[in-house]
């Protein structure tokens, strides 16, 4: 099973090098194939409940590549077993975070995603604040400093931004504003 | 963590051997490491001290390495920040199969970044996760943008890890000077 989950992980990288590269058929092709050798290794480990923390993290890594594929429900299947078994606080927590992400898409899919109010502003600047206790950010334009909330699922994601001259998207609510989107800028 | 004898020299190359990556992600790599070792003057064979868990031991290791920085390989990494990461995951990932115990093969993790890896060891066939590695570089140090601090934010991010039964191990390298740390969560 190791062997095969390696060859899965090696054309996951492919396919991700592909993206990267925007050749995004390829990509498609490769985690596809990725997919298809990944669940076989993760139906082996279904019933290998002692074997934590492999088991969570194969079927995890069978929802992610199910869901690069675009095929959600079977997303949602392996991370419903991978949850039923005994996985640790942190896989638990990240399988969780990763079902709400593929539900959303589920629903946005299906066209019954719900309509998020507030206005969209996009601020550019430096990103000098990353605060990942309070979820927030801090953004460094020309006006002076902007906070900005940040998903706690996108709190790993920011920090790679740091020190860097970014554009980020974001949706003002109230008083806080709630990261949407943030790029490299210039 | 294992043993490791001082001036250990470690081949940037080796990355491209390492079962668990595939081709063009660790050719990407080592690509990334040279051009930022080669964009502070560092020739091959220079020293990286490391420091391994704050406070604690502190080791060199000689880097080596033989590929030329061609016009075009240069042009494709003229984007500083990625080239950073990817040439700090170089070293990292080297470092990882030296300095953990049992530690036979890196793995990148899925549906993340890319940037985060998980450590595993070969020998076991059925549960052969051992550990989490998380990843970071800089270019050149600053006052705002140290090491220390960032294996702080580091640490931060990976707290949630604490009651997990993996541990966590996270490694910085800056190019400037060049250093690195190793820590362990």
């Amino acid at each position: 099973m190791r062997s095969t989950h390696r060859q899965a992980n090696l054309l996951a990288q492919e396919a991700w090098m592909a993206k990267e590269k925007g050749q995004f058929d390829r990509s498609l092709e490769l985690y596809q194939k990725a997919y298809q050798l990944e669940k076989e290794v993760a139906q082996g480990y279904l019933e290998l409940l002692d074997a934590e923390p492999t088991r969570s993290i194969i079927l995890k890594s069978a929802a992610v590549l199910a869901k690069e594929c675009g095929q959600l429900r079977e997303a949602e299947k392996w991370l419903s077993h991978a949850l039923s078994g005994n996985p640790s606080e942190e896989i638990a927590a990240e399988l969780r975070a990763l079902f709400k992400e593929i539900n959303k898409k589920h629903r946005k899919a299906s066209g019954t995603a719900k309509v998020e109010k507030g206005i969209l502003r996009v601020v550019e600047g430096i990103l000098g604040m990353v605060d990942s206790t309070k979820h927030r950010i801090g953004v460094d334009a020309a006006d002076g400093r902007v906070k900005i909330q940040v998903p706690q699922e996108a709190n790993d994601m920011v920090l790679k931004f740091i020190d860097n001259q970014v554009k980020v998207t974001y949706r003002v609510e109230g008083r806080r504003k709630w990261l949407k989107q943030i790029q490299k800028a210039g | 963590m294992s043993n490791h004898p001082v001036n250990h020299p470690l081949h940037l190359e080796h990355v491209t051997t390492l079962n668990a990556l595939a081709p063009g992600y660790a050719t990407a790599m080592l690509e990334a490491a040279v051009v930022c070792m080669d964009d502070q003057n560092h020739p091959s064979g220079t020293i990286l001290p490391i420091t391994i868990n704050e406070g604690g031991d502190k080791n060199n290791i000689q880097l080596h390495w033989t590929l030329e920085i061609s016009e075009n390989i240069r042009k494709s990494y003229q984007e500083p920040s990625r080239t950073t990461d990817y040439g700090a995951m170089c070293i990292a990932v080297l470092l990882s199969t030296i300095l953990v115990k049992k530690c036979s093969a890196v793995e990148p993790t899925m549906g993340n970044n890319g940037f985060d890896f998980y450590l595993c060891d070969e020998e076991d066939e059925y549960n052969f996760y051992l550990a989490r590695l998380e990843v970071s570089g800089i270019r050149k140090e600053s006052k705002t943008n140290t090491v220390e601090k960032r294996v702080a934010i580091k640490k931060q991010q990976t707290k949630r890890s604490d009651n997990s039964g993996l541990p966590a191990y996270i490694c910085v390298t800056e190019f400037g000077t060049p250093k690195a740390s190793y820590v362990k969560k």
